[in-house]
């Protein structure tokens, strides 16, 4: 023990800063060796350098398991319930936030009970949800669903989500695992006539940026091997009460007079502002349709409230052609139809929906679609 | 900014390369300029208003070396401006590292009863204070040259080292600032620079970063983690905190290169390290060398000229008696390392840390005065016993370095006694892991012996494989190593915000 210890003085370093030297063949780059030849790093070392990152990447990324399934906050937690619940749901609504906070399964289920429309539903919304995240949820539910013949399948899909995450989410798992080049054509496909030119970039940009990343597999080897564990509270947040997904943050002190404030304060013009479906809307459809393995699950979209609807408020077309198929549009966002809707205790805050809310928005879809499918009879028998 | 962020690798970074290029053209005072004005914008870019703070300590301390200097002959004026200064920088250094944690504690021992808040710790406050120090004092001892005021804000400011280190010694430095060379792109430093650079991004992205959970584990709940789990915390923790301090420390020698400007290296393989005081002299190697010069020698000296005045021996032979042992080892090596404590952080938990390591080196030199190295006892040491035992005492005193309070500290020594239970909270596959990261520290070549950096006069450490002297023809191999590299440290980087471990001293 302690034969070396004494060694050196300690302040050796010193020593030999004051004779710097090039001294060190180093790497093959470092040669200044009187005589010799420099080395120089040109193109062709550049070339198997970016040879060496892609074929590695390649290796890696076609080794990992589905991206999918890595970790990534709150859509964790929502396919563990997807998971849980493989089997037993039929129907399942996507979205954004004001999907998991505004879509009550509970609300919904109960009222297409004893109709041909009844179903067992899951709420798979995530906070900060876009349309990319909506695709990949939906086509994993639509993947593993099973045939239900005494019930309706439905796939709930929230139209008025953002295309893309916000850039906080750029580099992110939520973004990062899921940004394939399928789901950039998406986003091109939700992007054409819908934007100015700049802002279209600005969209197309961030997802061609997203799916850099995801082709360099960035964390993904980190979340595979020391994976974050789940959030328990989320998980049991979402699940208690038969809640199916379904939560609302609790309120803060103050809330409500905030938000009865807020309402008191918003102009009532009420104005109609029509709304087209992007090629990307329709080209979601038709993957569904295609990735189900049992027959008659019926996709629907549908809009959330805001409130500016109280200003100006969308209206879309009752339905689109899809492959052949109807795909009814439902919505909500209607102060015109649902002024009851626009009152204050029904609201968490100007984009979200108070658990009362959430329980009549349930309500109003179930309605909807009651009439819509009693007006376009079809086999509601999922599977058969 | 951190050395880790985009906005750093992709835009700071490549603007300091292009404009020492582009200012070197003009001479060395202009690349230097740069340099330091660069130095300024990126700890700007941290917090404007401890900018004031950083430039107000340069300027005080610049002002303080020229009245040193201008007052050589004359002791009791240079003591004067000496004993001024340090006690500034000393007193703005409590301020905001020790005051406020000091009322805190006077609350929470019922001698006071207000809440006095806290004050933000200005980032790099202690290494750049200390740096400063350093020199004040060699100036006063005539150790070290009056400088211009642009070598000496980047003495001070020079961003790889400015937040967390190496602590430099104007001695390695200023010369190198002085020197009339070609100021502009080395390709072969920049080479060099950027593969030490890369290593340590590794050490910190891939390593340190990814094992943060296991490490945190033990100290965030210990009385729910048993002896496994809590084992494997604190050995991903001391993990971690190498792979962190040394990735960083890494990054700051292969920045400081790109510039053509070298760095002193703060770590050795310290796990390989067969006693304390080896170990010492292979982690925080900067630190060490700070202390030992500009504490423990001084009051070695002090005790030492006591015991003479005193009619008695200060030779080698007397540290071999008690008294003298106690007198010219044990107490400046306790009070240094308490001191060392401190300088981590102000909380009872560092000062146990200091003191533990006070103690252990206190025994290691009991043993190397006492133990003669041909005596059986030496031989029932072997170096591997050695090294474990060491790696054994580290990690104790790192529990105290990590945990909260003192009483999380001894909660987590109670789960590594097992008195939790065996208890859940691992798995196989993170034994793997630590055991893997073990055996790179214990076998494997460190960072300079890999790029073939070492001091002439450095022993190599021992490891399983020799890194071979690379030839010019093989920087194809070299360039699709790193390429492969890379995209296997993009894989494996963890997505969040997580500073270096040594940002907050």
């Amino acid at each position: 023990m302690a034969q070396s210890q004494c060694r050196r003085p300690l302040l050796y370093p010193i020593a030999q800063a004051s004779s710097l030297r090039k001294r060190d063949l180093w790497l093959g780059i470092t040669q200044t060796t009187e005589g010799e030849s420099t080395p120089r790093i040109g193109i062709r070392t550049v070339a198997a350098f970016a040879v060496a990152f892609i074929a590695t990447a390649a290796l890696i990324h076609s080794a990992l398991p589905s991206p999918l399934g890595l970790y990534a906050n709150m859509r964790t937690e929502k396919l563990m319930l997807l998971h849980d619940w493989q089997g037993r749901a039929a129907s399942a609504a996507f979205g954004a936030s004001s999907v998991h906070n505004g879509f009550d399964p509970r609300a919904f289920d109960s009222t297409l009970a004893g109709t041909p429309l009844h179903t067992t539903s899951i709420n798979l919304g995530v906070e900060g949800g876009a349309q990319s995240e909506q695709r990949v949820m939906a086509l994993k539910f639509v993947a593993g669903l099973h045939p239900h013949p005494d019930q309706a399948c439905f796939v709930l899909l929230h139209l008025n989500a953002g295309a893309n995450f916000t850039t906080d989410h750029l580099i992110h798992p939520r973004t990062i695992n899921i940004y394939d080049w399928k789901t950039v054509r998406f986003i091109h496909g939700l992007s054409v006539h819908a934007l100015s030119s700049s802002r279209d970039a600005g969209r197309f940009g961030s997802a061609l940026a997203a799916t850099v990343l995801y082709y360099t597999n960035v964390g993904m080897l980190s979340n595979l091997i020391f994976p974050p564990p789940p959030d328990p509270q989320i998980i049991s947040d979402e699940t208690k009460d038969d809640r199916r997904g379904y939560l609302t943050p609790p309120s803060p002190p103050g809330n409500d007079e905030f938000i009865a404030k807020v309402f008191s304060e918003t102009p009532r013009t009420m104005q109609p502002v029509p709304q087209t479906l992007l090629p990307g809307n329709y080209a979601l459809i038709s993957e569904l349709q295609q990735a189900s393995p049992v027959r008659n699950v019926h996709f629907v979209y549908f809009v959330t409230p805001l409130m500016r609807d109280l200003g100006h408020y969308p209206v879309y077309p009752a339905s689109i052609t899809v492959d052949g198929g109807a795909t009814p549009i439902l919505s909500v966002a209607r102060p015109d139809l649902y002024p009851e809707l626009y009152h204050s205790q029904y609201w968490h805050d100007d984009a979200h929906l108070s658990p009362s809310g959430a329980a009549l928005m349930g309500k109003y879809l179930a309605d909807q679609l009651d009439t819509w499918y009693r007006a376009h009879p079809q086999s509601m028998s999922c599977g058969d | 900014m951190t050395f880790t962020a985009p906005a750093f690798l992709f835009v700071f970074l490549p603007l300091c390369v292009l404009g020492f290029a582009i200012f070197g053209r003009f001479g060395r005072r202009s690349a230097i300029g740069f340099l330091g004005f660069m130095s300024l914008v990126f700890y700007a870019e941290w917090s404007t208003k401890f900018l004031l703070l950083l430039v107000g300590s340069i300027l005080f301390n610049y002002t303080m070396s020229r009245l040193i200097a201008r007052a050589e002959g004359n002791d009791r004026a240079q003591t004067a401006w000496l004993t001024f200064g340090i006690v500034s920088n000393l007193l703005c250094l409590g301020y905001f590292k020790y005051f406020f944690p000091l009322l805190h504690f006077f609350t929470a021992v019922g001698l006071s009863h207000r809440d006095w808040g806290s004050v933000i710790l200005p980032l790099g406050i202690s290494f750049f204070t200390f740096t400063q120090i350093a020199y004040l004092v060699d100036l006063s001892q005539g150790a070290a040259e009056r400088e211009s005021l642009i070598s000496y804000v980047l003495f001070v400011t020079f961003f790889p080292h400015l937040v967390a280190g190496p602590i430099l010694h104007h001695k390695e430095i200023m010369p190198q600032l002085r020197e009339e060379r070609r100021y502009g792109i080395d390709r072969a430093d920049v080479g060099v620079g950027l593969a030490w650079f890369s290593l340590g991004l590794f050490k910190k992205l891939i390593v340190a970063d990814n094992i943060v959970n296991l490490a945190d584990k033990p100290f965030a709940d210990p009385r729910h983690l048993g002896l496994w789990g809590t084992w494997l915390g604190v050995l991903a923790y001391a993990m971690q905190l190498y792979f962190d301090f040394s990735g960083y420390s890494d990054m700051a020698v292969g920045l400081a290169r790109m510039f053509s400007i070298r760095f002193p290296f703060n770590f050795n393989s310290p796990y390989k390290a067969a006693s304390i005081i080896d170990f010492w002299q292979r982690w925080h190697m900067t630190l060490t060398r700070y202390i030992t010069l500009y504490l423990y020698n001084p009051m070695a000296m002090s005790m030492s000229r006591r015991r003479i005045r005193q009619g008695k021996k200060a030779s080698k032979k007397a540290q071999r008696t008690l008294g003298g042992f106690t007198q010219i080892i044990a107490f400046p090596m306790i009070t240094t390392m308490f001191l060392a404590g401190i300088w981590h952080g102000a909380g009872l938990q560092f000062i146990l840390f200091g003191l533990a390591h006070g103690i252990y080196l206190t025994i290691n030199h009991i043993w190397r005065i006492f133990v003669p190295e041909d005596s059986r006892w030496q031989r029932l040491l072997p170096t591997p016993v050695g090294v474990l035992l060491t790696f054994a005492c580290v990690l104790v005193g790192q529990v105290f370095f990590r945990a909260p309070s003192v009483d999380n500290a001894l909660s987590v020594f109670s789960g590594l006694a097992g008195r939790h239970g065996l208890g859940p909270g691992w798995q196989i596959s993170q034994f793997l892991i630590i055991a893997a990261l073990l055996t790179i520290v214990w076998v494997m070549p460190n960072t300079q012996e890999i790029l073939g950096q070492t001091n002439p006069d450095d022993e190599p450490t021992w490891s399983l494989i020799r890194p071979r002297a690379w030839q010019p023809a093989d920087i194809w191999w070299i360039a699709a190593f790193f390429g492969a590299a890379w995209a296997i440290a993009l894989a494996m980087l963890p997505l969040g915000y997580r500073p270096f471990i040594y940002f907050q001293f």
